[in-house]
């Protein structure tokens, strides 16, 4: 101490010496101009030219100085300018004392830790780990890549990394220069007893932190213990156990996000955003778990990173493929199987390929097969089904050195449906693609970024044949696009993230060809239509003081029609002109500012409030007026006759951690505007119709709701009840005689429970109940004649009639064989709806002629599913 | 025209899909009450080009849906008892160049219509009015129905379209497999002015050979009960239309001229609205779809023209008849 003390005494004495001189020929030293020979090369070249060429007199002790080789952008300079561009980043200072420059440490300035947390088991990047310091109370949280940088003064730290499901690792160390530090941590699976101690001591250091709100991130070991549709683990279908997300037909894929259409849902897969989530008409979703690394939900508070979406955003991220070893799993059940590879290629690639097929119509063969004598109802669905399906995830990621790091990646569905007895020959196909090349690049310690190519593609077609017709119907939409976005860590309470987006979307609503020349038909196209897309965000994560922090930002986005095409200009809903646009000609623009909001305040260590506000812009809408939508529901951008979408939201919440985290409830309000809604008008015709606009509107909607959610987080028995209280509203002239309605899934209670209970290492039992107010339906009202025995329908207002109540119980049992081999299996046995509840998803009239009767039709009775699954 | 609603398709796999797994998923009959309704006025009536009487057609409709009506629907041919007609309406209709006429209530007895079913018109009121002195509908007419009943005021406006292309009628013939009988469709040819915008209807009735009458106004008549929504949106059209083929009313397969014995056919094409195209689309869409519906159209009641709160289509149509023979072996 006493020795510190003396140095620094001889430091300050010299200082002040050197002080007077300093004012004449300091000044004149330090603004010498200079001329460097080049204009790369290490500190110490630098500093040795300078001595020659100009004899200037350098004190320096050579191990202190960087070793890497830096550049500037010129050759002439101020001596003091350019040496304080040459030490920047270095964590070294110069200070003139009579005519010799000392260059030393800058013991006060502060050091930035970067680095990545990765999972241990297979290097797979953890998104959203924290990374907290003790001392400082203050932290950073990683980012889509599983980067962090935090930047602070010297000193000695504990550091606290933190990933739920996984067992958090602490390191104290002195932090004296900038460092990476990279951090695998192990999941609590493998180490279930060890860490339920360890995990009771530590901070609560996750949730309660974040600014952002509204907000779920789901692990895939979470959705495979949640008892599914035979057995088949399901993403989208485990969301909508989660507050806020309402489904309009259970069973299906389509949900709500806060009161939002189907279509206002980003689905992101590794940045690609797919337009139909559907396999086999929306009883199983295209995400097989087995390849999807992270689920990330944003109901409301969206980041400015996001656009083009009105109520949500589902950010999927593949597994990168396991870069420890060569891992090999999959599974057999009812509706199909599926396999997935990974493993290293040397030390710096790794790969994934998986793959899912279903043979749900070799199922429904064999079933009327064999049980068409005691389900005499089954017989006619035949003996030739073809209702397939088939999707191959597959990833390579490289890690080109410590700065650069590139991902390729890319999906591929197809569905074919075929029954030759039920629907004579028509067949309908169907897929998604997408392709996604990645780049990222650490600038330094502080600046990331991150380049994304995308391509995506959806594509169907059917083939109608009877007796007055027979025609084949193709579709398709694609979009290329290219993202830069940069995340800037510039100390632990400021954190930036800047970027820009440019997309080009091509649709192709449909054509037609004629299979019989015999026909009266011809062949004939809807127009083609092309867009341009752009935005630009930025936005600033702001830590005011240990309580207060602040995310706040700004997205500007534009959408340009693009030629060639017509563009139809109408009066009075009649057709007045038509406009020619030649090749890529801008048609119609659209411009769109976005702010979005968000704070939290902590009210103690274990209890913070937060609130937000967003604005979000949809220029793409998908018209569907079918119940629960299909494949051929078409997705259409807006143009001079169809206005976007945009939203406001304000939500509020309050977040408490009990008992060391292993509880959390959270309570959020929140309030949607929704402006230019669009919905379909009443008997609107969509199919082949070349004038779509006129079969939809514009109106207004409003949403708001109360949502509560309790969760167990950690231990042996895990899982969540959720409540959500809410209302949904539209008026859109030309709909439901211009009255105000609510869509389908406008359900006003909805209680879910999802549980899970480890029973030793072996057994696990799991189950999820839903009670939920009825859906809204359109129901015939009456009947009346016209035309011969022509009985016709006549209807109720538009979702007018509430079905009864929905509730459904849900179990499945897993046990895991063979648990210390590297040959691991595991058998699940399911049932789903266990007390047969028949919950009806429409009414409708049936025997018209004779005795008319009301009827209701529900899914699903009572139905076990066996399903085998393999870890090698 | 094309059918455009795959929803048969559809929802018959949403069935399939339910049988997978042993045929879980089921439909089950429910008590009717719980979606009754107040019974409504239904309207239906059709102005063409061609020489009158026109007729409108007044009914109730019955607001639960399993309940009978007054007389119990029956699969036959008793095509006008069904429903509870409106027989003390007051009904007029009217044009835009000075023409007015009150409709008189058409009863049992009346000359206007014959056919081989000559026992269905001995029965009291069927809700028909008839026209007693309104000229011949033109082109660029518009017209107005008006029609008062128990205090309550129900209209309708539309306008004459252009004349309707001209016909040629011929038979398409498939033979029944395993069965000594030949069908004989009726296809119809024609021009179709590509440089407007058009809609069809098309049907036929078949009168057997040994009837003799077919008397004034049952142009106008009949389509008003004829249960064929056969319409055509000429976006799919070619220029030259040939055999486009008329389709027997779904379950009325009697109805088609077979190789039994030759029949006099009536085929007629009318020129349609938008509006009228819409009606007469929903209702051949409900007509398919009417027992599965979750993967069809999201339903709505037909759209109407006919203000004050009535059902049923006022429609003001463009007219090509044509008789002809059908083959005979």
């Amino acid at each position: 101490m006493k020795y510190v003390l003396s140095k620094k005494l001889i430091y300050l004495v010299l200082w002040n010496l050197c002080m007077i001189p300093l004012n004449t020929q300091g000044q004149r030293l330090l603004h010498k101009n200079i001329h460097l020979p080049r204009t790369s090369g290490t500190v110490h070249y630098f500093l040795k030219e300078l001595q020659q060429q100009y004899q200037i007199n350098f004190s320096y002790d050579e191990k202190v100085l960087p070793k890497q080789s830096l550049k500037v952008t010129k050759t002439h300079w101020l001596l003091k300018d350019f040496l304080q561009k040459l030490l920047q980043n270095t964590r070294l200072q110069f200070i003139q004392i009579s005519d010799q420059i000392i260059i030393k440490k800058d013991k006060n300035a502060p050091i930035t830790l970067n680095g990545n947390v990765t999972s241990k088991a297979d290097g797979e990047q953890l998104i959203g780990a924290t990374v907290y310091i003790k001392e400082l109370n203050t932290g950073a949280v990683t980012n889509a890549y599983g980067f962090y940088s935090i930047t602070v003064p010297p000193g000695k730290y504990t550091f606290i990394y933190a990933y739920m499901g996984y067992q958090r690792k602490v390191h104290t160390m002195p932090l004296e220069q900038n460092q990476v530090q990279d951090v695998a941590l192990s999941s609590l699976v493998d180490h279930l007893n060890e860490v339920e101690v360890k995990a009771s001591q530590e901070e609560n250091i996750e949730s309660i932190e974040a600014v952002q709100m509204s907000a779920h991130t789901l692990e895939t070991v979470q959705i495979k213990t949640t008892p599914m549709l035979a057995g088949e683990a399901d993403v989208l279908k485990s969301f909508q156990f989660l507050p806020g997300i309402q489904n309009g037909s259970e069973g299906t894929a389509n949900f709500s996000v806060r009161g939002g259409s189907y279509d206002q849902n980003l689905i992101l897969l590794d940045d690609a955003p797919v337009y139909n989530v559907s396999h086999a008409l929306g009883f199983f979703s295209i995400f097989n778990v087995d390849a999807i690394h992270n689920i990330r939900v944003y109901k409301g508070g969206i980041p400015a990173q996001y656009g083009g979406r009105l109520s949500s955003v589902i950010d999927i991220r593949m597994k990168e493929g396991n870069d420890q070893k060569f891992a090999l799993n999959g599974g057999i059940g009812l509706a199909g199987s599926r396999l997935t590879v990974e493993g290293p290629i040397g030390k710096k690639v790794s790969y994934l390929i998986a793959g899912r097929y279903s043979y749900l119509g070799k199922v429904g063969n064999l079933s009327a097969q064999y049980i068409k004598k005691p389900i005499p109802g089954v017989k006619k669905f035949g003996l030739n089904n073809a209702i397939d399906f088939y999707d191959l995830n597959a990833k390579i990621n490289l890690q080109v050195n410590e700065h650069n790091r590139i991902y390729l990646s890319g999906f591929m569905g197809k569905d074919h449906f075929f029954n030759e007895l039920a629907f004579e020959d028509n067949t309908l196909d169907w897929g998604n693609q997408t392709g996604t090349f990645r780049w990222n690049h650490i600038y330094n310690a502080r600046l990331f970024s991150n380049l994304t190519m995308i391509y995506s593609n959806f594509d169907y077609s059917y083939v109608i044949q009877n007796n007055t017709q027979h025609f084949k119907w193709m579709a398709n939409q694609q979009q290329q696009a290219l993202k830069l976005d940069f995340d800037y860590f510039a100390s632990p309470r400021h954190t930036f993230n800047f970027g820009l987006a440019l997309h080009h979307h091509r649709f192709n609503p449909g054509r037609l060809q004629a299979l019989d020349r015999s026909l009266p038909l011809r062949t004939f196209s809807l127009d083609t239509k092309k867009a341009l897309e752009t935005a630009a965000y930025v936005s600033h994560k702001y830590q005011i003081n240990d309580q207060l922090s602040l995310n706040y930002g700004l997205r500007f986005s534009t959408f340009h029609n693009l030629g060639d095409g017509i563009q139809y200009i109408y009066a009075q809903q009649r057709l007045q002109e038509e406009k020619i646009f030649a090749n890529n000609a801008i048609m119609h623009s659209y411009f769109g500012l976005a702010p979005r909001f968000s704070l939290r305040y902590l009210l103690t260590s274990t209890s913070a409030v937060k609130g937000s506000y967003s604005r979000t812009y949809q220029y793409l809408h998908q018209i569907s007026n079918t119940s629960i939508g299909l494949p051929t529901d078409v997705w259409l951008p807006v143009d001079n006759n169809i206005k976007p979408q945009f939203a406001d939201q304000i939500a509020i919440g309050y977040f408490k951690e009990i008992k060391q985290a292993r509880y959390s409830f959270s309570a959020e309000a929140y309030y949607k505007w929704i402006y230019q809604i669009i919905d379909y008008k009443d008997n609107a015709n969509i199919f082949l119709n070349k004038n779509i606009e006129t079969q939809i509107s514009n109106g207004k909607g409003k949403a708001y709701g109360l949502e509560l959610m309790v969760e167990k987080k950690k231990g042996k028995f895990k899982g969540w009840l959720s409540y959500t209280l809410s209302k949904v509203e539209r008026n859109i002239p030309g709909a439901n005689n211009n009255l105000a309605y609510s869509p389908r899934y406008d359900r006003r209670h909805n209680l879910s429970l999802v549980l899970s209970h480890d029973l030793g290492k072996k057994w696990q039992v799991s189950a999820n109940y839903s009670i939920i107010s009825g859906a809204g339906i359109t129901v015939p009202q009456g009947v009346y004649l016209n035309g011969g025995n022509n009985i016709i329908q006549y209807y109720s207002a538009r979702n007018a009639f509430k079905l009864p109540v929905f509730h459904q119980l849900d179990i499945s049992f897993k046990f895991k064989s063979h648990q210390n081999t590297r040959w691991q299996d595991e058998w699940i046995l399911g049932i789903t709806n266990v007390y047969n509840r028949k919950n009806p998803v429409i009414y409708y009239l049936t025997n018209y002629h004779t005795q008319r009767q009301i009827s209701h039709l529900y899914l699903f009775g009572v139905m076990p599913s066996i399903n085998y699954n393999f870890k090698f | 025209m094309i059918t455009t609603k795959t929803s048969s398709f559809f929802c018959k796999l949403l069935l399939l899909i339910s049988a997978l797994w042993v045929g879980t998923g089921c439909t089950e009959v429910i008590d009717a009450s719980l979606l009754a309704d107040q019974p409504r006025v239904v309207i239906n009536g059709l102005i063409t080009d061609q020489p009158g009487p026109y007729y409108i057609r007044l009914t109730y409709s019955i607001g639960n849906l399993t309940l009978p009506s007054r007389q119990p629907i029956r699969n036959t041919n008793d095509d006008l008892s069904d429903f509870e007609p409106i027989s003390d309406a007051l009904v007029i209709l009217k044009d835009n160049i000075g023409n007015t006429d009150t409709l008189e209530n058409w009863r049992r007895g009346s000359q206007v219509v014959d056919t081989s079913n000559a026992l269905l018109w001995h029965r009291k009121s069927t809700g028909f009015y008839v026209s007693k002195n309104f000229p011949q509908a033109k082109a660029g007419v518009s017209y107005y129905l008006r029609v008062e009943h128990k205090g309550k005021v129900y209209t309708a406006q539309a306008t004459m379209p252009l004349p309707c292309p001209p016909i040629q009628v011929g038979f398409k013939a498939t033979p029944i497999a395993d069965f000594p009988l030949t069908i004989y469709d009726p296809v119809v040819s024609f021009q179709e002015p590509q440089d407007s915008k058009n809609y069809y209807r098309l049907l036929y009735l078949k009168q057997s050979i040994d009837s003799t009458s077919w008397l004034e106004g049952s142009d106008h008549f009949w389509p008003i009960i004829h249960k064929g929504f056969f319409v055509v949106d000429d976006q799919l059209l070619k220029p030259k239309v040939k055999d486009l083929k008329i389709p027997t009313p779904p379950g009325r397969p009697g109805d088609a001229p077979s190789s039994r014995r030759s029949s006099r056919v009536r085929v007629l094409m009318y020129a349609i609205s938008k509006e009228a195209y819409d009606f007469f689309a929903s209702m051949r869409d409900q007509q398919k779809n009417n027992e599965e519906k979750i993967f069809s159209a999201a339903p709505a009641s037909p759209p109407s023209n006919i203000e004050g709160g009535a059902l049923g289509f006022f429609t003001v149509a463009a007219s090509s008849p044509k008789w002809v023979m059908s083959p005979q072996n």
